[in-house]
């Protein structure tokens, strides 16, 4: 048995050791030659998790074909990723971590939730590196001045509520209910269909749930009474299979809609039978096999998603996309632009991304506009007999 | 001489000084300011630990909410700036002011409550406070969070780098440390560690329970608010999320990792847990399991904490004294030989639920005489004791204390008026030690002046001091001189019983009720305690004494009280209870009784 | 607000209410007789739903054969975490203990999370999902199981703390460790004995629900937070106590949600336990106490 002090010694030496080794980052290579240093940070701990997996993996994928092919310019890229556990203390501190002492060119990824990455926005301002969102509120990348280091790879939840409400006009639907969760995605999304939808002469009635709530009967019991044509819920968690299973148990008939951040064919598996005839929003990702040929973007989503599927063994999904598209436009970026220093990639994102085919659409960047899809990248699907099928392109 | 500046548990100034000068050195030995920015954060952290600590590990409240006050003070101030452009440095304040009023006013229910009860209570109110910041979506921008709130600076200078944040941030950590450092070497502290080992006890000393122990909780509830605001304008973006139960959580892990109720374990937990989390990021998704097996190895191998490696466990001293035979010097109150009523007792009666313990029960105790109530076990003795020292509100009857009716007051009231008391099994204060056990003694007669003490005024000083002096003459006359700096709990019995009456004898009362003084000890500790008693009498200290020791009762007592089942059955000199008629069939059975 | 409504706030409360007692009923029976409470129950109910899952679509195992290699093994995690976990605290204060298990409910989650995944899971109903009418309201038919056999439980369990030697034997080493220890009882046994309790009601509790509300890794926190605050209510240790607050908190929710707004779901029903407590103390059915000075 050790005595006193011999423990007291050892586990502080032990515990500072090991937290001072834990805290230091490998060093870098020397300058010519040397690694171009991407940082990424993503939630795959915590509420978010599901999401940020195969977004790591999709830019793992990535930098590992790049590096194969030879690198970046010549030189090979130094992935270095954190993981902000669905936390924005975190997320800063990684952040931080990335900008400061792995002294990266740029981050890919900001922990796949929209407050963790508005939480990150005055670090990365600051710091003047620049940042590819892969969340979905429209304040991240607006106004551009406050912004000018805040680039997105997925489309703006305003974009996506424009199309919803086109497809209800079309859909001649007058009065539709919104099932919102109270997380950031949830109430994004139902500020913009407020901004949005007496103009397009739509009534809603607004109820909500929490992220981790396990019954929506009694919101549903609420909407029932109602003159709502269509339910939409929007969230990313399971709730929203809570959601579908509920209102099969209650009979109700409305249409039912979910958001887009609830593309995944795991959770319409486990909503079983509730979640035949549901309709989405969603990016072309889902159905890519059902697009024409011609469409611009199928052959990139099908070739992304086979790549995926030979190097990790199972599917990906549209969130992977969204990070293998950011990622892919920073090394456009630095190929294109010529530089791969922080404020070389921030004038290639916005000179050089016109027309890129993105696994989620078409990309456009400009000086004025940091988010690069648009309305027209947004479709509305169906999920029916075990696939996801295109409604309204 | 002991001195009182030197006791165990103190935190040195000198520790404190250099620890922070080390923390002023720190950011220019950091290679990068991410490491500094950890440290921000750290200081963050340490800020409310300390105040946390203050209430879960001195006053023994566990507090399940904290993160709700850090919640309120972040987002008070932030909205402020927000919405009106309130600069910081009036934000935070209003913030804390907020924050500490919402802590009083919740602070009155929540802390009647004890253990489990307290924690869900406490937990509750950071659940709702963090729904409210959600909810009230207008205000904090709900789920979205907050941004644009004004970043800190010192008039015209703007704070942009993470070094000027922390020399900000560790500037009000280290005006926190340097408070509680004052509240617990003061008075105030030593109170705080009582009533965290025996409530019942300390109120019985003339220690307002209640009121100390909502002071602690609005500290450390504005501790966790400044906190809150210095967060806030740091990092400039704010979300209900980082004030969720999960970090509530955390900061009691924080504290109880460092060393509960160690000042340096709040600062070490503060610490670990801030750089814990970002050495362990290489572990990827291991990170969690891994987190929770480090919680459980430390409190399993570390169950006081890191910092309780550091304490020492002092060993128990030199074997005590006899009882002082001569006088000791020291207040000897007057003791007039007219036999002027001090305590009246007129029909006294306590249920407990379906039981009678207690049923009409009236007697008197003239100054200067010394009373003892017998009786059967489970007579009413303890509980008549316990409704005259205010421990359970009488069903029926009342008391006066030198004429003032008394019925229904709290203990601790009663107890500055004047009544003290020693417990049937001892309720000593076993974390402190022994001298610092008979000082709270002393706490009777004001109490300690909380703001006073946390800026360490001279006043206090001196207040100590007189206390201390007063306490070693106590120990003395109970023959307890060398064991003053020992540990309380570590005492055999016997002695603790004496420290017991040195505390009561510190307070100086007029009536000392003893609870049966003599159990547990054996011939010759009996018989220093007959000597005690009667020496007390002579210091001018009325007593009524419950005693099953017959030859300690008649050796000492004027005048017996009997009871049995509730109710009074005889009362006069021991010689005439001894052949009363009724006595004996209760003692001994109704044939015994007969032959008598 | 018409009756229909009304009813299926009520049938929605109630089962929602039927959960949380069932959880507490574990939380309970660990109480009796260790007098910790232990946080990390809420874990046990997941690691019902998950394991269960991931057992199901490994194997393709009968329902019935799925969920009792689930409840077994759940139950020897249970046993295991007693052993490992609890008994080796030396200073077994409220504090200590409360630190203990919820690192042990960190562990848990984070074991599920790295080796069973981090997506939800579900597992099939009992006996369908044909919605069942009554009066304008509707239930699946797993709510049935799910009240029935919370119900079916408490009693069992009331009954075995009642009538059976071992289960007063239980209750006995709350009241007073030592004592029971003088009195020939083997403590030890009985505070493992406990936990294996406690995990399999748990784990049963997890696969029972899992069908309606999934589960997911991180499900155990909200679900042992409720079934706490359902415990309190009840009053802690109390066994008809736990599930009656459980119905309580449900029902609160249902009707703070239906009848006020979303909003107010959650806020309602901590503000009810808030103003409960500060009225009773001691939970809704606690005889007065008074502590021995």
């Amino acid at each position: 048995m050790l005595t006193r002090r011999q423990f007291t010694t050892t586990l502080t030496g032990g515990l500072t050791g090991g937290l001072a080794a834990g805290l230091v980052s490998p060093g870098r290579g020397n300058a010519q030659g040397a690694a171009i240093r991407i940082g990424s940070i993503f939630s795959y701990t915590g509420p978010a998790a599901f999401l940020g997996d195969r977004m790591k993996r999709s830019v793992e994928l990535f930098v590992e074909e790049t590096n194969k092919r030879g690198g970046l310019n010549g030189r090979r890229i130094e992935s270095i990723i954190y993981d902000a556990a669905s936390e924005s203390t975190k997320a800063v501190l990684a952040a931080k971590r990335l900008i400061e002492q792995d002294q990266v060119e740029v981050i890919v990824g900001d922990g796949n939730r929209s407050d963790i990455g508005l939480a990150l926005i005055p670090t990365v301002q600051r710091a003047e590196v620049p940042l590819m969102s892969v969340s979905g509120a429209t304040g991240l990348v607006e106004p551009v001045r406050d912004r000018a280091w805040v680039f997105k790879s997925t489309v703006n939840d305003t974009e996506v509520i424009a199309r919803l409400l086109d497809f209800f006009k079309k859909r001649n639907i007058k009065d539709v209910a919104m099932l919102n969760d109270t997380g950031a995605f949830g109430v994004s999304a139902r500020d913009q269909l407020r901004a949005q939808a007496p103009a397009a002469g739509i009534n809603v009635v607004y109820e909500e749930f929490g992220p981790a709530d396990t019954d929506l009967t009694t919101q549903l019991t609420r909407i029932r009474g109602t003159s709502a044509q269509a339910i939409i819920c929007w969230t990313v968690t399971p709730a929203g299979v809570v959601f579908l299973k509920n209102a099969q148990q209650l009979g109700l008939k409305q249409m039912l809609v979910h958001g887009f951040g609830f593309v995944a064919d795991r959770y319409m598996q486990l909503a079983g039978d509730a979640a035949e005839g549901l309709v989405l929003t969603s990016l072309k990702f889902p159905i890519a096999e059902q697009l024409p040929d011609n469409d611009p973007i199928k052959a990139t989503i099908l070739d992304y998603k086979a790549r995926y599927r030979a190097k990790f063994n199972e599917e990906t999904d549209v969130y992977g996309g969204q990070a293998w598209d950011g990622i892919g436009m920073v090394a456009q970026a630095i190929t294109r632009g010529g530089g791969s220093e922080r404020g070389k990639i921030r004038a290639g994102l916005e000179e050089h991304i016109r027309g890129y085919r993105g696994v989620g659409g078409i990309f456009n960047f400009s000086p004025q506009k940091h988010w690069g899809l648009a309305k027209s990248d947004v479709v509305m699907i169906e999920w029916r007999q075990g696939k996801f099928r295109l409604v309204d392109l | 001489m002991l001195a009182v500046d030197r006791l165990p548990g103190r935190v040195s100034g000198r520790a404190l000084v250099g620890f922070l000068v080390a923390v002023a050195a720190l950011p220019w030995l950091l290679p990068n300011q991410y490491l500094v920015h950890i440290f921000v954060v750290a200081g963050v952290y340490v800020t409310m630990a300390m105040g946390l600590n203050l209430l879960m590990g001195y006053a023994g409240q566990v507090s399940l909410g904290h993160a709700g006050f850090y919640g309120l003070g972040a987002y008070v101030s932030a909205v402020l700036s927000v919405r009106f452009g309130v600069s910081p440095w009036l934000g935070m304040p209003v913030a804390a002011a907020a924050t500490g009023a919402l802590a009083y006013v919740l602070g009155i229910p929540t802390l009647r409550l004890k253990s489990y009860y307290l924690a869900m209570a406490t937990l509750g109110i950071g659940v709702v406070l963090h729904l409210a910041f959600v909810q009230l979506y207008p205000v904090t921008g709900g789920s979205s969070g907050l941004s644009g709130i004004l970043p800190w600076d010192i008039g015209p200078i703007h704070l942009t780098t993470a070094t000027h944040h922390y020399l900000l941030v560790w500037a009000f950590a280290a005006a926190a440390l340097w408070m509680a450092r004052n509240l617990v070497n003061s008075r105030v502290g030593r109170v705080l560690r009582a009533l965290g080992d025996s409530e019942v006890a300390a109120e019985a000393m003339g220690v307002d329970t209640a009121a100390e122990k909502r002071r602690v909780f609005v500290l450390s509830a504005v501790y966790a608010s400044v906190a809150g605001s210095l967060y806030a304008h740091y990092i400039t973006v704010i979300s209900p999320e980082i004030f969720s139960f999960l970090f509530s959580v955390v900061l009691v892990l924080m504290v109880a990792l460092g060393g509960i109720g160690l000042y340096w374990g709040a600062v070490i937990g503060a610490f670990l847990l801030t750089v814990l989390p970002e050495a362990l990021r290489r572990f990827g998704d291991w990170e969690l399991p891994l987190y929770g097996l480090t919680l459980i190895l430390v409190m399993l191998f570390l169950p006081r904490g890191i910092a309780g490696i550091l304490v020492r466990a002092r060993p128990v001293g030199a074997p005590a004294g006899a009882v002082s035979v001569a006088a000791p010097a020291g207040s000897g109150r007057q003791v007039s030989a007219g036999a002027a009523r001090l305590l009246e007792v007129r029909g006294i009666t306590k249920w407990f639920g379906g039981v009678r313990a207690v049923h009409d029960c009236s007697f008197d105790v003239a100054e200067g005489e010394i009373k003892a109530v017998i009786g059967p076990n489970g007579a009413g003795k303890t509980t008549l004791f316990n409704v005259i020292t205010g421990v359970y509100a009488p069903t029926a009857g009342e008391f006066r204390f030198r004429g003032t009716p008394l019925g229904g007051l709290p203990a601790h009231r009663l107890a500055r008026l004047g009544l003290s008391r020693t417990f049937q099994n001892v309720q000593l204060f076993p974390s402190l030690t022994v001298i610092e056990n008979v000082m709270v003694g002393c706490e009777r007669d004001a109490p300690a002046r909380f703001l006073g003490a946390a800026f360490a005024l001279p006043a206090l000083g001196r207040e100590s001091r007189a206390h201390f002096e007063r306490a070693e003459r106590a120990l003395a006359t109970v023959g307890l001189d060398g064991v003053g700096l020992d540990r309380a709990g570590g005492l055999p019995f016997g002695q603790q019983k004496r420290v017991e009456v040195a505390r009561a004898i510190a307070s100086e009362p007029a009536l000392l009720l003893l609870d049966e003084p003599a159990a547990g000890l054996n011939t010759s500790e009996k018989v220093e305690m007959m000597g005690l008693i009667g020496r007390l009498r002579t210091l001018g200290v009325s007593i009524l004494l419950i005693e099953h020791d017959m030859h300690l009762v008649m050796g000492v007592s004027d005048r017996v009280v009997v009871l049995n089942y509730g109710e009074k059955i005889a009362e006069g000199t021991p010689a005439e209870v001894q052949r009363d008629p009724a006595v004996i069939t209760v003692y001994l059975g109704e044939d015994v009784a007969a032959v008598a | 607000m018409s009756a229909a409504n009304l009813l299926q706030f009520l049938f929605s409360g109630l089962v929602v209410g039927a959960i949380y007692g069932l959880i507490a009923l574990g939380l309970n029976i660990i109480f009796n007789a260790t007098g910790a409470v232990n946080f990390a129950q809420g874990e046990f109910a997941m690691l019902g739903g998950m394991l269960g899952a991931s057992i199901l679509s490994a194997t393709h195992l009968p329902l019935i054969v799925v969920i009792v290699l689930t409840v077994v093994t759940v139950t020897a995690i249970g046993m295991l975490m007693e052993r490992l976990v609890i008994r080796p605290v030396r200073h077994a204060d409220v504090l200590n203990l409360i630190i203990v298990t919820i690192g042990a409910s960190i562990l848990l989650k984070g074991g599920v999370m790295v080796t069973l995944g981090k997506n939800a899971a579900g597992l099939p109903a009992f006996s369908g999902e044909r919605p069942i009418r009554v009066l304008g309201a509707t239930f699946v038919p797993q709510a049935l199981w799910i009240v029935g056999v919370a119900c079916a439980i408490v009693l069992l369990v009331h009954l075995f703390f009642s009538r059976t030697l071992v289960g007063k034997a239980m209750r006995a080493v709350a009241i007073d460790r030592e004592t029971a220890r003088l009195m020939g009882i083997d403590v030890r046994r009985i505070v493992m004995l406990s936990f294996a309790l406690g995990a399999a009601v748990g784990a049963v509790g997890g696969i029972i629900i899992t069908p309606v509300t999934l589960t997911i890794y991180d499900a155990g926190t909200m679900l042992g937070l409720k079934g706490f605050a359902a415990a309190v209510t009840g009053g802690l240790g109390n066994t008809f106590g736990g599930i009656v607050g459980g119905f309580v908190l449900g029902l609160l929710e249902a009707f703070g949600g239906g009848l006020i707004g979303s909003a107010f779901k959650d806020v309602a029903a901590f503000l009810l336990i808030l103003l409960l407590l500060f009225v009773r103390p001691r939970g809704l059915f606690a005889r007065a106490e008074s502590e021995r000075v």
